[in-house]
């Protein structure tokens, strides 16, 4: 129980929290049939945390938090301005900017000797949730021993939810009917901006701990697995959640446990499992729907 | 060509439309010219009047860009060049309340996680302002419009297990408790049975009958009698304007659709 509390509580709970800020979000990017915006984003904000590093020659979180932050704002602005000034799509437009960014994020990481120090591809793929310990502060209280990353994601999520409730009328009515909310007094482009940052602020929060491949998965597989059960947009969003922590916390067990019973020594990636797990779920999901159908017809 | 914003313009140039004659016209739309930013302007030199209390239909054919149009007068192009479009005597933007756009039916997800009643107040979102909720009062006027549709037993139903014709009573419903008085619609009867489509004019019939004004986009031409008592014929340009009677003749229809009718004629 004890190293439960100590090793695996804290990443399962890193792990969760990020399912609630993505998660929440995505479900707005599923119903707006958008959720390839999650994945460019991921991407997007790569060159920002380069380059944050590159500036101030540490990995503090500060700078690489800022820095990917603006990545994701601009690559924003910039597919936006793409979308204007071409006779491209907007998905379009969104895979063209956001592959550059990538490339340039890579083509940083290559030249400028990043890789050799600290800044690993691994963490930047798949987190570094085996690596959020609770220690009980020797003084002070409890509190003090929770990671930081704890905080960031519990801020994010925060951030998500609150907006998700406040805007909600809205958001459905833009990813519903788009020229319609014109007439109802949203101003669709104010507000589809300011979900696109929204999003990145929380894939950026979530990037140190849980990495970039679950970041992704949080973002379109609860929604998606939802999708086909849902009768309202809340049910949609309560049901993603509910489903997702269910299949994050079987596969986070899996991942740290399973292995034991095959007597291996070590566990598997628990990222890694959470994703392919939340991925596998989502054809089942539909499959699981359409057998329903044919029962009831 | 300079674009020139209706504030820009004015109304009251000439004597013979006063300003305060033209406050009281749902529509006024006068040299409108509009396309998607190509070398030619898919509509160009509109220039119509609505009267208050009528039902107009829109018709053409194919390409003849009646769907440009109605986009063009609610400002959903990019490309758009006016002398005046005024709703009501005054800008779209001070008039948005009263005026409802009723997308095609094709237009709309219909696989959206939402009910027929949640889809009807939206038409409510704008009176309620942000940060509320929808509350009993709006679920209340909400139901009362799908009543009025014909709708009043589906209220809960998921809009993606209504019929087609369903889902068009259901825009035209979110229409109804956004308590618009000037009703834009892109082909209400496509892909409807006969007897929906009966359905469907007997509602906006009662709507202009309490003093709702219609302008619908259709492509039936033996049913635009039926329906509709006044007509615009579109071409690129407008063709004819008038009541249905005095339109509908092989003239005009031979000079829009090109229809071998000369012999009539």
């Amino acid at each position: 129980m004890n190293a439960f509390l100590h090793i695996d509580f804290p990443a399962l709970a890193a792990a969760l929290l990020a399912l609630v800020g993505c998660g929440t979000l995505g479900n707005w990017l599923v119903l707006r049939k958008e959720a390839m915006t999650g994945d460019a984003i991921a991407h997007a904000v790569l060159p920002g945390l380069v380059a944050g590093f590159l500036v101030t020659g540490t990995r503090s979180v500060a700078a690489m938090f800022l820095g990917a932050a603006l990545a994701g704002v601009g690559a924003i602005l910039l597919a936006g301005w793409v979308r204007a000034r071409t006779k491209t799509g907007a998905a379009a437009a969104l895979g063209i900017v956001f592959t550059a960014c990538f490339a340039l994020g890579v083509a940083l990481l290559e030249t400028r000797g990043a890789r050799q120090v600290d800044l690993d591809p691994e963490c930047v793929l798949f987190g570094s949730l085996e690596t959020l310990f609770y220690v009980v502060p020797a003084e002070g209280s409890w509190i003090a021993g929770v990671p930081r990353a704890i905080w960031s994601l519990a801020a994010a999520a925060c951030v998500a939810l609150t907006f998700t409730a406040m805007f909600a009328k809205e958001l459905t009515l833009l990813s519903f009917d788009r020229e319609f909310a014109r007439f109802s007094g949203v101003a669709p482009r104010a507000l589809e901006r300011a979900l696109l940052i929204v999003v990145s602020a929380c894939v950026v929060a979530s990037f140190e701990a849980v990495g970039s491949v679950l970041v992704i998965a949080f973002l379109a597989c609860p929604a998606l697995i939802a999708a086909p059960h849902a009768r309202s947009v809340r049910g949609q969003i309560a049901l993603s959640l509910a489903a997702g922590a269910a299949i994050a916390t079987g596969a986070y067990f899996l991942a740290a446990f399973a292995p034991q019973l095959f007597g291996a020594r070590s566990a598997l990636n628990a990222a890694g499992m959470i994703s392919a797990a939340l991925a596998a779920a989502v054809p089942l999901s539909h499959i699981a729907r359409s057998m329903l159908n044919r029962r009831r017809a | 060509m300079k674009k020139i914003t209706s504030a820009q313009k004015g109304g009251g140039r000439d004597p013979v439309n006063s300003p305060q004659r033209n406050s009281t016209l749902p529509l006024e739309v006068r040299g409108l010219s509009a396309g998607y930013g190509g070398e030619r302007s898919v509509v160009h030199d509109i220039a119509f009047t609505l009267a208050p209390s009528t039902m107009t239909a829109l018709i053409g054919p194919n390409g003849a860009g009646k769907s440009t149009l109605l986009k063009a007068i609610l400002a959903l192009l990019p490309e758009c060049h006016a002398e005046r479009i005024a709703f009501f005597g005054t800008e779209l933007s001070a008039a948005r309340a009263r005026v409802a756009y009723i997308p095609q039916r094709s237009a709309i997800d219909w696989n959206f996680p939402a009910s027929a009643l949640d889809v009807v107040a939206m038409g409510l979102y704008r009176k309620l302002g942000f940060f509320r909720r929808v509350g009993r009062d709006a679920r209340e006027t909400a139901r009362a419009a799908l009543e009025t549709v014909g709708l009043g037993a589906v209220s809960t139903a998921p809009i993606s297990e209504l019929s087609g014709g369903q889902q068009q009573r259901v825009l035209i419903a979110r229409a109804l408790a956004q308590d618009a008085d000037l009703l834009i619609l892109d082909e209400p009867f496509a892909n409807v049975d006969a007897l929906t489509e009966e359905r469907i004019a007997e509602v906006l019939r009662g709507l202009r009958d309490r003093d709702r004004t219609i302008l619908a986009v259709h492509h039936d031409l033996r049913s635009v009698r039926r329906h509709f008592h006044d007509v615009m014929v579109l071409n690129g340009s407008l063709l004819a304007k008038g009541t249905a009677v005095e339109v509908m003749t092989d003239a005009v229809l031979a000079e829009a659709y090109g229809f071998p009718l000369e012999r009539n004629a």
